[in-house]
């Protein structure tokens, strides 16, 4: 009866286990402070928001600004950078929250227009945003599109 | 009738035509007349415009001061609101988790039964931008004190200490902390681990928290990170009051850290301890987390020995291996669990744990796990469980 039970469950999870993650892209742009000149690629974003690195190079602390997590940006962000949704991506964060083992500050989960406000405020600022948004602001840096 | 006009004049007009003369005279005069009314009539229009020209340029003149203001206004808003951001970030901070479980068994002398299991008040502030306050007190089993009315349970302190940012690269704390070994130690609250039974070794062979210092950071290596953590402390079966012996506990973990393979690790672990008892501990561990698409395996081995003076030793062994597949809002999973308290004994105990979660938000799940018991000349068992665990910040 338990073997019977075991095989079951083990047929029911190897059967779950080959969907792929759902493809649900719209347009995002990661975006920085006009004043920080530093060379900025996918991988370095990635490692941002995975939360392994949480300095500039100028040693500054990163200030990070996320979309809210029902946000298309955000969920368009976490598959195409981190290759993760963006409940699992807040699920990270959160872990790394009440673990105390947070690298960076807990990012602020804002919308998009305050998003581009706080980061065209803040010269150590990252953050990612509709592009649509964007416009000629002098004040931005868009790094990375998809 | 036509007449030519060079040899006109008063003498040759027509009658009829003289008479009108005097007519077209006045009517030239009142013409000139309305002419000047008129003129005056659109310069007092143009006068009027004028005013109101300028009254609308003044107007505007205001409005733009009016909206340069407002911009200021805006700017001075958003310069408070980052003012008070930064306040509130630095501020003393309370945030809790909590969950309850239903547990039916067949162990002996087990019931079935609700169980309060955990509640915990995080207490947090950043007293400096590089130094930083957190604690962690827990109430296991909802435990009630009052006189000798006095119920199983738990209060507990696990975590009390203070973290010193140094730069980039080291992070300097001291206090109370889970012992950096592994994965489960630190990463182990209900919200983020897929069963609320934990892998049997764990707390068993390392143990659960250091009281004392730890120093770690991160460096990156081509492309790929290796952190550190060195600790020491006063070593197991002691209490926040002080140390029983005078010999210290230390321990060391290093993980390598793969962004390429979505930031997969590989770890190892070293603990070393003399117990209040005389007896010498040592734990060798290995660990590690892949993952793929959607799909997690994480895994950790412990190997701890224990000697004395006596020709005393005893060998402990624990490992799990644990696979979680993530799919829309659950996870599905099984993991392996061994641990063998004292190799020389028939005292081994493995584990089957098969589980369901539901991710209702990234703060709050619900689990079903069903766990299967099997102990070396002892009763197995089975085990099922329903749970509820939130995060509240």
């Amino acid at each position: 009866m338990r073997q019977n039970l075991h095989i079951s469950l083990w047929f029911l999870f190897l059967f779950l286990a080959f969907p792929a993650l759902a493809n649900d892209h719209q347009n995002f742009a990661v975006i920085v402070n006009a004043k920080n000149t530093q060379k900025i690629d996918k991988k370095l974003i990635k490692n941002i928001a995975s939360d392994i690195i949480a300095n500039w190079e100028n040693g500054e602390p990163i200030k990070l600004y996320f979309p809210r997590v029902k946000s298309v940006t955000r969920r368009s962000f976490t598959l195409d950078v981190l290759g993760i949704s963006a409940k699992q991506d807040a699920m990270n964060w959160e872990n790394k929250k009440i673990t105390n083992t947070l690298n960076n500050k807990m990012p602020k989960y804002l919308r998009d227009k305050i998003i581009l406000k706080m980061v065209a405020k803040h010269p150590n600022a990252l953050g990612y945003v509709s592009p649509d948004i964007i416009k000629d602001n002098p004040n931005i840096r868009v790094v990375y599109t998809n | 009738m036509t007449y030519n006009l060079r040899s006109l004049t008063m003498n040759n007009i027509p009658f009829t035509y003289k008479k009108l003369i005097p007519l077209l005279g006045l009517a030239l005069c009142s013409n000139a007349v309305l002419a000047q009314e008129n003129t005056t009539l659109v310069e007092k229009k143009i006068a009027a415009i004028e005013k109101q020209l300028a009254d609308l340029k003044q107007q505007l003149k205001a409005q733009q001061e009016n909206n340069e203001e407002t911009t200021e206004r805006i700017d001075e808003i958003e310069d408070n609101l980052s003012e008070t951001q930064e306040n509130l970030d630095n501020s003393f901070k309370i945030s809790s988790y909590t969950d309850l479980e239903y547990i039916q068994t067949s162990k002996v002398g087990a019931k079935e039964g609700v169980r309060l299991h955990h509640f915990s008040i995080f207490l947090e502030k950043q007293l400096t931008p590089d130094l930083k306050f957190f604690s962690e007190t827990e109430y296991e089993d909802a435990p009630k004190f009052e006189g000798t009315d006095t119920n199983d349970g738990k209060i507990f302190v696990e975590a009390i200490n203070l973290t010193w940012r140094v730069n980039s690269q080291l992070k300097l704390r001291a206090g109370r902390f889970f012992t950096p070994s592994g994965i489960w130690s630190e990463f182990h609250y209900p919200p983020y681990v897929p069963t609320q039974d934990r892998p049997l070794f764990i707390r068993k062979i390392f143990p659960q928290v250091i009281d004392g210092v730890s120093a770690f950071g991160q460096y990156e290596v081509s492309n790929n990170f290796i952190n550190y953590t060195f600790y020491s402390g006063n070593g197991e079966g002691n209490n926040g009051r002080g140390d029983q012996n005078s010999s210290k506990s230390v321990g060391l973990r290093t993980q390598l850290i793969l962004p390429a393979l979505k930031n997969s690790i590989v770890g190892l672990d070293y603990y070393q301890d003399t117990l209040n008892t005389g007896i010498d501990k040592q734990v060798y561990g290995a660990h590690g987390k892949f993952n793929f698409d959607n799909f997690t395996v994480q895994t950790e081995y412990a190997k701890g020995e224990l000697s004395g003076n006596s020709a005393f030793t005893q060998d402990m062994l624990g490992y799990y291996v644990q696979g979680v597949y993530d799919y829309k809002d659950f996870s599905f999973g099984y993991r392996y669990d061994f641990y063998d308290k004292d190799r020389a004994s028939a005292v081994d105990h493995k584990k089957h744990n098969y589980f369901v979660n539901y991710h209702v938000t990234p703060n709050i799940v619900l689990k079903a796990e069903y766990n299967d018991n099997i102990i070396e000349d002892k009763d197995n068992y089975q085990g099922f469980i329903l749970s509820i665990a939130a995060f509240l910040r």
